[in-house]
């Protein structure tokens, strides 16, 4: 819990008694005032008389024997009294005297007849008291004041003891256990028994259910919370454990983010490298190609899954390895566009494919082309080199049947397979050399421009083939051939068929003629 | 000596018994005096008569107490306090008093301001002129 300076609740109670308490004893003070502003003049005329019922023997004795210096000495001795602001003093058949102290208004005054000493009941003179009316504000003042200084320090002794009180046992009580409480934690405050009733009580339940409410919340949320992390975690396990390499590219084609599996794959190992080395290998690997270039544009160009396969030509490796890419444009949470990328590892589906594809042309046993094949190749060439002369040689093997049958199926297909090695010797790589079946096979010479290839090349397959060939079991054995020719110009047709034909035509003619030669269509 | 006891005592109780008359010069030509009068002039309240001369009151020690009693019905001690805080002031002084009847006389035919009290019986209206007179309760 956050520990703020404090700033005691009771200092505010305090300040804000001690204003209230001033506001009212001005309040008071102003009443006691006038109060007092109106009872100090019966108060000062009551002293006043007292004064003149001191005095009056002796003025009267002054006014009846007209005596100015007794009389003075009455005035004098009453001026100095601190009520007395004037005094007069007549004699009706003598004198008028008076002092004062200072010119002030004169508040309260009191005139009295002066009797005779000597005949009663005869007015000989006047006289006449005054008090300021300083005096009766001074002596109003004094009571306000007064009754401010026992008010105030009464209320405010009577204040900080009940507020002292109160922060003792009430306020530090909920203060110091609120403050002792954590949120969500099971603690609660202990209501105090004085004080189930009022609001302190109340303030304690209501805290207590807040805390409640608050505990429920933090439950939920942490239920909440978990639920989010497992389903976090099974989806990084998804992305991760992906078999597909997943990556992020930003628009200037650097990877921002990317799976395990993606280093794995770039790597080619099972372990994952060092997360630096992704970033470098991605760009020599990947960010380095043309190809990947423009399909990271066309990606950014359209808004369509872009895929392509790519190799990966690595140092130290014979055989690229095969990517299978796809990637796509996307615009990220903060609105970025991204590039979302997949890839595959389709090496293996490329090579099976390329040897699928092989074995379907090929024949298993000799590497030869099959007939089919070997008829694509050609109508392929010659439409695309309508000018070129081709030529075709159909060889068929002498005394292999023999063999087959005094050595066995396996002699002949060994048979096969090294006269197959030596005919692919005898010509160029361009040439196609086909196993038409059985022991028969086709030579297509491609580009034959030269009268004397076709002879060239059936002369040192008849001397390639007669050599003897040793077979696994030992003995040696030897086969011959018979070759019959033709092309383009001499069977003046570019019918496949055909051409075999004619070529099948010059071989029987060879075979006739006591085999294991060669014999051009005529 | 026993004469003179008893013709003090004789004077005294005569003089207590009898009335008490202000008397004036056989020149002093004012009216008869009120007892008002006889007291402004006595306590010093006023000094002129009403003719406007300065009235000389003697005072008679015998006859003095019985005097102010009828004045100012006061006892004699207030009257000498009076007195007291008077001439404490400096201004006034009370009436000489003289300690006998012929003495009195002698000065009231001096002057002709002089105003005095006797025992009436003591009074020649030939001498003296008789002002006021007090009767006797």
């Amino acid at each position: 819990m956050e520990n703020i300076r404090m700033k005691p609740l009771h200092h505010k109670l305090v300040l804000t008694v001690v204003s209230i308490m001033l506001l009212l004893a001005a309040v008071t003070a102003g009443l006691v005032y006038y109060y007092e502003s109106e009872h100090a003049h019966v108060e000062t005329e009551q002293t006043l008389n007292q004064l003149l019922d001191t005095v009056s023997l002796t003025a009267s004795i002054a006014a009846y024997s007209k005596n100015e210096q007794i009389a003075q000495d009455v005035l004098s001795g009453l001026l100095k009294n601190t009520v007395v602001q004037r005094v007069e003093i007549a004699s009706h058949e003598g004198f008028s005297l008076s002092q004062e102290k200072q010119l002030l208004p004169i508040g309260t005054s009191v005139v009295r007849d002066l009797i005779s000493p000597f005949n009663v009941g005869e007015a000989i003179g006047k006289i006449s008291l005054h008090a300021s009316v300083n005096y009766n504000r001074e002596k109003a003042k004094q009571s306000a004041i007064f009754s401010i200084i026992i008010s105030v320090s009464l209320i405010t002794l009577t204040t900080l003891i009940i507020l002292w009180q109160v922060k003792r046992h009430v306020l530090s009580y909920v203060s110091n256990t609120l403050h002792a409480i954590e949120a969500g934690s099971v603690k609660r405050i202990p209501l105090l028994n004085s004080h189930k009733q009022d609001e302190l009580g109340r303030l304690g339940r209501d805290i207590n259910a807040l805390l409640d409410s608050l505990g429920n919340q933090f439950d939920a949320e942490r239920i909440l919370r978990k639920k989010v992390e497992v389903a976090e975690q099974q989806l990084r396990h998804i992305y991760n454990s992906s078999s597909a390499g997943l990556f992020v590219l930003n628009e200037q084609g650097d990877l921002s983010n990317y799976n395990s599996t993606f280093t794995r794959i770039l790597n080619n190992t099972e372990q994952a490298n060092e997360d630096f080395t992704t970033n470098d290998l991605f760009k020599r690997l990947l960010g380095q190609q043309d190809e990947f270039a423009l399909l990271i544009k066309q990606a950014l160009d359209s808004y369509h899954l872009e895929t392509r396969d790519f190799p990966l030509v690595e140092a130290g490796r014979a055989a690229p390895r095969w990517m299978h890419c796809l990637l796509s444009k996307m615009l990220d949470s903060d609105g970025d566009v991204v590039i979302e990328g997949v890839v595959f590892d389709v090496t293996e589906r490329v090579y099976n494919e390329e040897t699928i594809k092989r074995e379907a042309h090929h024949d298993h046993l000799t590497g030869m082309l099959r007939r089919k094949p070997a008829k694509m190749q050609f109508e392929s060439y010659i439409a695309n080199n309508p000018s070129a002369n081709v030529s075709f040689l159909l060889l068929d093997l002498d005394g292999f049947k023999q063999i087959n049958d005094s050595y066995g199926h396996h002699a002949g297909d060994q048979v096969l397979s090294i006269v197959a090695e030596r005919l692919f010797k005898c010509v160029r790589i361009s040439d196609v050399v086909c196993r038409l079946g059985g022991d028969e096979f086709l030579i297509i010479l491609m580009n034959d421009n030269d009268v004397n290839l076709k002879s060239e090349v059936a002369n040192k397959m008849l001397e390639s083939i007669s050599q003897a060939i040793s077979l696994d079991t030992g003995e040696l054995v030897s086969v011959g051939v018979s070759i019959g020719m033709t092309d383009l110009h001499i069977s003046k047709s570019i019918s496949f068929e055909a051409l075999i034909k004619d070529a099948d035509q010059a071989m029987y003619q060879v075979k006739n003629d006591g085999k294991n030669n060669y014999q051009i269509k005529t | 000596m026993k004469f003179i006891t008893l013709s003090l005592l004789l004077l005294f109780t005569s003089s207590l018994l009898a009335d008490i008359v202000v008397i004036g010069n056989l020149q002093n030509s004012n009216p008869m005096m009120s007892a008002r009068a006889v007291q402004e002039i006595y306590m010093g309240r006023k000094r002129a008569l009403a003719d406007g001369n300065i009235a000389q009151p003697i005072g008679h020690r015998d006859l003095r107490e019985a005097f102010y009693t009828y004045l100012t019905t006061r006892p004699i001690a207030q009257i000498n306090a009076y007195w007291a805080r008077l001439k404490f002031s400096g201004h006034r002084t009370q009436p000489e008093i003289l300690s006998g009847t012929a003495e009195v006389i002698s000065k009231v035919k001096a002057n002709k301001n002089v105003i005095a009290y006797i025992n009436d019986q003591h009074v020649n209206e030939s001498e003296v002129r008789i002002l006021f007179v007090i009767k006797d309760k």
